[in-house]
């Protein structure tokens, strides 16, 4: 079992299967080795943690993702989440926000994964205007901006 | 209920942190699975009183709550509220959630939209400001791009992280299969070349930057390949000549071309209208090339020329060849201030040299050599005394047919069977590449794979190493003269005299398609990523340039097609039509409605305020302007003539070109070079090795009977090419315009080069 302090000092104490499911605690591990001593998450909170390794522990037997895959550079397809998680995704946006950060301190890549995903399914498809109010954006362009960014983007639509 | 504290009506600004502060450590601590809130705007009410209601209980026993409306209660309530605002910041949170849930469970309705609008905008977070940068492009990696278009709109945050992600244009141009290898290098007009994000257009709105030009470039690319599918219009323009034309450029607000008569004609793509004529050369114009608004042509007389094309003035005039100016290009500034720092001109000729000039800026000295008027014109000090000559390179030992440059780079190919590399800033021969048996009529540079390639009339096309010198691959196949070759990123095509052009991997030399269905030799052919046009006698066809076949015919039932240029969705063509001689523009997805259309045509046309008549000047300027890995390749130039066709292979297609038919440029412009003369008997002598190519003579002597008697006297490569027959035409069509008539009609007709000599003494 590991010990994990969250950033308000709670400890989770995990399945060692479990915990690595974080890339970064798993490397800890192998560098300093198991201890009794807590590992430290200063980036993460009690709460948050709680969410993120509750989706650890449902996936703990989730073969590992294939490495090294050029993330910047790939297009992906956002309808792949599977059913728990968009369950487990169904938070409020800061919860959602928390756990995409979280998972990439931690390097959780699938979770990562699942919380972008989540944000891209939001954006796709709305107006402008209502990707405004979804997110509480103010639209800060001046009309004569709002006009030429009109023009440039009014293309694609019919992809 | 007894104390005044649940007061309904909020005082504002504390409040709504308090609530907003609460509603989420409710959200955290209510089972985590089950919590559905995915779009909070208009499930809260309900689901926030539902938990309220449960945990309420214990709330109402302690604070033992007031009846909510009491008469003078809001006064007293107003009064007390600060001390009550201190005592529940000083809670705890979990009894802070207690409270207030407390007072949403005696909120009406109406209170409680009220503070929803407090709490969704509160728990609401705009994820791609605030993420890392990194995680905001993972997500909008997520989006398609109608989506993300709209994304560009939202706010000028989520523009600029769009706009300038230049990993996330770059997989939707893979996305779409619109990426060719290095577009970069590929040629570009202005707007989707790097730079285009460093110096906006003035019209720009000065607090924006103009998007990554990888969107621009996406954005063209799929519009143009939407367009293109459909048929384009066609804008016939007869041209005030009757010969064959040698020269042809494209920019969205002119069209050039020369003819073998002297003069260069400027027509209006967009009406048509003949708008200059630039008078000066005394013989015929061979090869030209302009950008912005500055031409460089090179003639039979042996000079070059640069006009102004605002006023049509010839401003310079360079004398120092000996013979025909048989190839020029201008070089663009090389890349990150690498030589050379502004834009030169290199000129090949028929006197065995290339001759290196600065090319003059708009309003630079004008400087005439002096006497070329004159026959006679060989001062060979002149260009020592001419402060735009800068060297000139011998070595070749035959007339200098092609050439190609990029940077330094230089490649000349030449009818002494050799291409030679060179550096230019040095004026050091490189290589000297051997292998073709016969002349070479065509090079081009491959600056993506630091190679070059050659077409020869012994029908093979070369891959050289630009590293080593080496011969890295002999493509063989046609089966004759090789007189136009053309490279892009992921095709080389090479067009011949045997009627096919074949499409090769620049990389293997691997044979992808062969392109058949011409009925004569290829006179002319322009290529882009999508589409392939070729010329030849009778037709203009336009080909899918990936998949190898035919789409459909520009052209039908003219004479020769003499030339093809273009770029985008505008392509210009000149072709014979009995005796006269037309230019047909073909516009695609021109269709125009009120409003639509000019957006369209800002797309396709690369907007062509970007190419104001000034940038010239303005982009010589501009330090490291060129210096973008991408973008400026050998072709930038024309691009930047106004979003012209990038023609890198095109201006060295159009000298190519021209030989093709090499009986013309012989007859009309060198018969007085000795060299070209003997060549040109040896050549008679030499054994039949192109049956395809008398074929192709035979057939050409069917249709026009009268004049066989001549062709037969001509070289059978040259009477593969469908021209011959046209050009005499046209030629005896031209009597009226005087003395060059004789020379080159007997200079057609074959062995009598020499009478066409003493006449072209006579004009220059």
């Amino acid at each position: 079992m590991i010990n994990l302090t969250t950033s308000d000092n709670e400890t989770f104490t995990v399945d060692k299967k479990v915990a690595e499911k974080s890339v970064l605690i798993k490397n800890m591990l192998e560098d300093v080795g198991e201890s009794d001593q807590a590992i430290p998450l200063p980036n993460v909170t009690a709460s948050v943690l709680k969410k993120v390794l509750e989706w650890c522990e449902h996936h703990k037997d989730d073969p590992a993702p294939p490495e090294n895959e050029d993330k910047d550079d790939t297009r992906k397809r956002t309808t792949d989440i599977s059913e728990w998680d968009q369950k487990f995704i169904a938070v409020d946006q800061e919860m959602l926000f928390e756990i995409i950060l979280a998972a990439n301190y931690l390097d959780i890549k699938a979770l990562l994964d699942v919380g972008c995903k989540t944000v891209a399914n939001m954006i796709k498809g709305k107006t402008p205007e209502e990707i405004r109010k979804l997110f509480n954006i103010v639209n800060d362009f001046t009309p004569e901006e709002e006009a030429q960014i009109k023009k440039e983007n009014e293309w694609a639509e019919d992809r | 209920m007894s104390e005044g504290p649940p007061s309904p009506p909020p005082p504002s600004p504390p409040r709504k942190k308090a609530r907003a502060l609460h509603l989420q450590a409710h959200g955290s601590t209510s089972g985590p699975g089950l919590h559905p809130l995915p779009s909070p705007s208009n499930s809260p009410p309900p689901s926030v009183s539902e938990p309220a209601q449960a945990e309420s209980s214990t709330v109402t026993t302690t604070y033992s709550n007031s009846p909510p409306e009491l008469p003078i209660l809001p006064l007293q309530t107003l009064m007390s509220l600060p001390i009550l605002l201190t005592q529940y910041s000083q809670l705890p949170s979990p009894l802070q959630t207690q409270v207030l849930l407390s007072l949403l469970k005696l909120s009406p309705l109406s209170v409680l939209r009220s503070a929803d609008g407090f709490i969704t905008p509160a728990l609401s977070r705009d994820f791609l400001s605030l993420l890392p940068t990194e995680l905001s492009l993972q997500i909008l990696q997520c989006i398609d791009l109608r989506s993300l278009l709209r994304c560009c709109r939202v706010c000028r945050n989520w523009r600029d992280l769009i706009d300038n992600e230049m990993p996330l244009w770059r997989s939707l141009l893979k996305h779409y299969k619109l990426w060719f290898e290095d577009p970069s290098r590929a040629s570009l007009p202005p707007s989707m070349r790097l730079s285009a994000h460093q110096h906006p257009p003035l019209n720009y709105p000065h607090n924006l930057r103009p998007p990554h030009p990888y969107k621009t470039l996406l954005r063209h690319r799929l519009r143009l390949q939407q367009v293109l599918a459909q048929p384009p219009s066609q804008l016939t323009i007869p041209l005030p000549t009757q010969t064959v034309v040698t020269c042809l450029q494209i920019s969205s607000t002119r069209i050039v071309s020369a003819s073998d008569e002297h003069t260069i004609h400027v027509h209006s793509p967009l009406t048509g209208l003949l708008t200059q004529t630039l008078n000066g050369h005394s013989g015929g114009v061979w090869a030209l090339q302009f950008v912005h608004n500055t031409l460089v042509s090179g003639s039979t007389d042996r000079t070059v020329r640069v006009w102004d094309l605002r006023t049509g003035l010839n401003t310079h005039v360079f004398a120092g060849h000996t013979s025909t100016v048989r190839c020029l290009q201008i070089v663009e500034k090389g890349e990150n201030g690498a030589w050379p720092r502004r834009r030169m001109i290199i000129t090949g000729s028929r006197d065995n040299s290339l001759r290196l000039w600065y090319l003059p800026r708009e309003g630079e000295a004008e400087y005439k050599s002096p006497g070329t008027n004159e026959p006679d014109h060989t001062d060979r000090d002149e260009p020592n005394r001419n402060p735009y000559h800068v060297r000139i390179f011998q070595g070749h030992t035959s007339a200098v047919r092609a050439l190609a440059a990029r940077g330094s780079t230089l490649v000349s190919g030449s009818y002494d069977c050799t291409v030679r590399v060179w550096d230019m800033a040095s004026g050091e021969c490189r290589f000297v590449l051997s292998g073709h048996a016969q002349k070479v009529y065509s090079v081009t540079l491959d600056p993506v794979r630091e190679r070059c390639a050659s077409g020869s009339m012994d029908g093979t096309v070369r891959i050289w190493s630009l590293v080593d010198g080496q011969c890295l691959h002999s493509l063989s196949g046609h089966t004759s003269l090789v007189g136009l070759l053309s490279v892009r990123p992921t095709q080389l095509i090479s067009a011949a005299a045997d009627s096919t052009l074949r499409v090769w991997s620049p990389t293997t030399g691997q044979l992808l398609h062969t392109l058949t269905g011409h009925p004569a030799a290829i006179t002319c052919f322009l290529h882009d990523e999508f589409r392939v046009l070729s010329g030849s006698e009778g037709s203009l066809k336009m080909w899918d340039a990936e998949k190898g076949e035919w789409r459909r015919d520009l052209l039908t039932d003219v004479g020769g097609v003499w030339q093809v240029a273009g770029w985008g969705r505008r392509v210009v063509s000149a072709c014979n039509r009995g005796d006269e001689t037309f230019l047909d523009v073909f516009e695609w997805g021109a269709e125009r409605d009120e409003d639509g259309a000019t957006l369209e045509d800002d797309v396709l046309d690369d907007d062509a305020s970007e190419v104001s008549e000034e940038s010239d000047v303005h982009e010589d300027d501009v330090e490291g302007e060129a210096s973008y890995e991408e973008a400026e390749d050998d072709a930038g130039h024309l691009k930047r003539g106004q979003g012209a066709y990038p023609p890198a292979d095109y201006v060295r297609r159009i000298a190519r070109q021209q030989d093709e038919d090499e009986s013309m440029s012989q007859s009309y412009g060198d018969a007085e070079d000795e060299l070209d003369v003997e060549e040109d008997i040896d050549m008679r002598h030499e054994p039949v090795r192109h049956p395809k190519a008398l074929a192709a003579a035979a057939r050409h002597i069917d249709v026009d009977g009268e004049e066989s008697d001549e062709i037969q006297e001509v070289e059978p490569w040259e009477q593969s090419t469908p021209t011959p027959a046209p050009r005499v035409r046209s030629f005896l069509g031209l009597s009226g315009t005087g003395f060059r008539l004789p020379s080159s009609t007997v200079a057609t007709a074959g062995p009598s080069s020499r009478s066409g000599r003493s006449n072209d003494a006579m004009q220059t």
